[in-house]
C-alpha cells in the first residue's frame, strides 16, 4: 500500500510538470493568435494592407500647391510623409465645433483639409469626433468647397478647400 | 574479417551521428525555428502597405539626418532614424526596403538569447525562453512595424550578454551597447541600468564596472551631443508621457494573460521556490522584470502592451524558471522518499511490536 502511495507521489511532480508545459505552449500559441484582437493597429479597423492608400494620399493632394498646410483629421504622419505637405492636426480644445475650426485655421492661414475616414470612423480624436462625423461632413459644405474624394480598401479621403469669407 | 570492420565502422558511425543529435539536436530544432519564423516575418511584412504613424515619424526623422533638415518630432530615440537614413544614403531613399528592419533584430535578439541562456542553463531552457519571446503576439507583431521596440530589446539582451561574461573587454563592449539601448528606445535604459548594477553587484569587481562606465558615459554623452547639435535641444519624451505616480496602475497585470497569455501564471510560482534564489544567474533577469513592471506601472495615464516588449524575455525566463524547479522539485522529493522509506518502514514495524506489547503485555511476545 505504501510503495503504490509512493510511487503515485512520485509522479505527482511530473504531471504538474507537464501540465505547465502543456500550458505554456498552448497558452503561448493561443495569445499569439488572439493578440491581433487586443492591438487596433493590427485588427480588422487597421489599414496597414491597405494596397491604394498611399497612391490615394498621392493621388488626392497633387493639385494642393506647395508649402500649403494640410490640415488632417486622421494618419498626420503618413499623409505628411507621402504627400510632401506640412500638416497640422486642429488637436485638443482649440477646435470644438465647424465654426472653430474656420477661426482656427483663418487665424493660422491655412487653407486645405483633408478628411478621413477609415472604416467608416472620421477620426480618433474625440474631440473631433462631433464635427467629423457623417453628419459632420454634411455640415462642412457650408464653408468648405469640395475638390476631391478618392476611395481606397479601407478608407475614403476627402480634400476640402476653405471658402474665403469676404 | 573484413565484414566485421565494415559492419563495427558503421555502428561507430551511427553511434557517432547519434551523439552528434543528441548534443545538438536542440540546437538544429532552434535555426529550423529561426529560419520559419523568418518566413513568417516576410510573409506578414510582404502584404504591409501603409507604415504606421509612429514608424512614418521614424521615416521623416531619417529622411531629416539624410538631407540635413529640421527633425519631424525631436523626441524620438535616433538610432532606428540613424540606421535607415544609413541603409537609404546607399540604396536610395524608399521606405519598402526598411518594412523588414525590425524583424532582423528581433530576430537577432532571439539568437542571442538563446546562446546566451545556453551556456548557463542548457539547450531545453534557452529554447523555451527564446521561442516563447520570438512567437509572442505583441513582440510579433509590433517587430513587423518601423518602430524601436525590436532594435532596444536587441541591443538590450547584448548588453546582459556582455555582463554575464566575466571579461573586461566584454564588459566594455556593454558599456556601448547599454548607450545604445538608449539611443534605440530612452525608457527601456533604465532596464540596461538595472541589470548592469545587478550583474555588477554578483561580480564584485569593481574594475568590471569601471571598464562599462568608461566606455557607455563617453558614448552616451556622443549619441545625447549628436541629437542636441541637429535639433537645438535635447528631449526624450513628450512631458504629458514623462509624470509618474507612486500609486501604480494594475493595467499589466490586468492584461497580463493578453500580453504574455497563460504562461504568465507561472512567473508567480518561480517566485516562491527558493531554488529561484539559489541561482545567482536568476537575480538579473528577476530585478529586470520587476523594475520594468514598477517602472511603466507608475506612469500616470501612458499604458501600452508595446511597453512590455522588452521584458517580455524576463517573464518567459521566470515561466521556463518555474517548470525547472517544479521537475526539480520533484527530483528532490523523490529522492526524500526514497531515503526516508527505509526509515519509515522500520518505525512502523516497531510501532507494530510496541502496541501489540502494550495490548497483550508479555503475552503478546513470541
Amino acid at each position: 500500500m505504501t510503495r503504490v502511495i509512493i510511487a503515485k507521489l512520485k509522479k505527482i511532480q511530473y504531471w504538474i510538470a507537464g501540465t505547465a508545459i502543456a500550458m505554456v505552449l498552448v497558452g503561448a500559441v493561443y495569445a499569439h493568435a488572439q493578440s491581433k484582437n487586443h492591438l487596433g493597429a493590427f485588427g480588422d479597423t487597421a489599414n496597414i494592407n491597405d494596397d491604394l492608400y498611399i497612391q490615394a494620399v498621392k493621388n488626392l493632394t497633387k493639385s494642393v500647391p506647395k508649402n500649403e498646410t494640410l490640415v488632417v483629421t486622421a494618419n498626420s504622419a503618413v499623409i505628411k510623409y507621402f504627400s510632401d505637405h506640412p500638416v497640422k492636426v486642429p488637436w485638443r480644445g482649440k477646435v470644438t465645433s465647424e465654426k472653430t475650426l474656420v477661426t482656427w485655421m483663418s487665424n493660422l492661414g491655412y487653407k486645405y483639409l483633408v478628411v478621413v475616414y477609415t472604416h467608416g470612423r472620421g477620426t480618433s480624436i474625440a474631440e473631433l469626433k462631433p464635427i467629423f462625423s457623417n453628419k459632420g461632413l454634411r455640415a462642412l459644405s457650408a464653408d468648405f468647397q469640395k475638390l476631391g474624394e478618392t476611395r481606397t480598401e479601407s478608407a475614403k479621403l476627402l480634400l476640402y478647400k476653405k471658402i474665403e469669407q469676404l | 574479417m573484413a565484414l566485421e570492420n565494415h559492419n563495427n565502422l558503421r555502428k561507430n558511425e551511427n553511434k557517432s551521428i547519434l551523439s552528434f543529435f543528441k548534443s545538438y539536436g536542440i540546437d538544429i530544432a532552434f535555426v529550423i525555428f529561426c529560419i520559419f519564423l523568418a518566413l513568417y516575418y516576410n510573409e506578414f511584412i510582404s502584404v504591409l502597405r501603409v507604415p504606421s504613424h509612429d514608424g512614418t515619424v521614424y521615416l521623416m526623422n531619417a529622411h531629416d539626418w539624410l538631407s540635413n533638415e529640421p527633425l519631424d518630432e525631436i523626441y524620438r530615440p535616433p538610432l532606428i532614424s540613424w540606421i535607415i537614413a544609413g541603409i537609404w544614403s546607399v540604396t536610395g531613399e524608399n521606405w519598402v526596403l526598411v518594412k523588414g528592419l525590425q524583424a532582423i533584430f528581433t530576430i537577432g535578439a532571439g539568437v542571442v538569447l538563446y546562446i546566451l541562456l545556453r551556456k548557463y542553463k542548457g539547450n531545453a531552457f534557452a529554447f523555451g525562453v527564446a521561442a516563447l519571446t520570438m512567437v509572442n503576439g505583441p513582440v510579433f507583431l509590433f517587430s513587423t512595424q518601423i518602430l524601436t521596440e525590436g532594435l532596444s530589446l536587441f541591443f538590450l539582451v547584448l548588453s546582459m550578454y556582455f555582463l554575464k561574461t566575466q571579461k573586461e573587454k566584454y564588459w566594455f563592449l556593454a558599456g556601448i551597447t547599454i548607450a545604445l539601448t538608449f539611443a534605440s528606445r530612452y525608457p527601456v535604459f533604465l532596464q540596461a541600468i538595472a541589470i548592469f548594477v545587478v550583474e555588477s553587484i554578483l561580480t564584485r569587481k569593481p574594475k568590471l564596472a569601471l571598464r562599462a562606465i568608461s566606455s557607455g558615459v563617453p558614448a552616451l554623452i556622443l549619441i545625447a551631443l549628436i541629437v542636441y547639435l541637429k535639433a537645438g535641444t535635447f528631449t526624450t519624451a513628450l512631458s504629458k508621457d514623462t509624470t509618474l505616480s507612486l500609486l501604480l496602475s494594475p493595467y499589466y497585470i490586468v492584461n497580463s494573460i493578453n500580453i504574455w497569455g497563460i504562461p504568465f501564471l507561472l512567473v508567480p510560482v518561480a517566485l516562491i521556490y527558493r531554488r529561484t534564489y539559489e541561482d545567482r544567474f536568476n537575480y538579473s533577469f528577476i530585478v529586470w522584470f520587476i523594475v520594468s513592471l514598477l517602472f511603466w506601472s507608475a506612469s500616470s495615464g501612458n499604458w501600452q502592451f508595446r511597453f512590455a516588449f522588452q521584458y517580455t524575455p524576463a517573464v518567459y525566463f521566470l515561466s521556463i524558471l518555474a517548470i525547472e524547479n517544479i521537475v526539480k522539485s520533484s527530483i528532490s522529493v523523490n529522492s526524500t522518499i526514497v531515503s526516508y522509506h527505509g526509515a519509515i518502514r522500520s518505525r512502523l514495524k516497531r510501532i507494530k511490536r510496541i502496541s501489540r506489547y502494550e495490548l497483550f503485555g508479555d503475552f503478546g511476545n513470541e
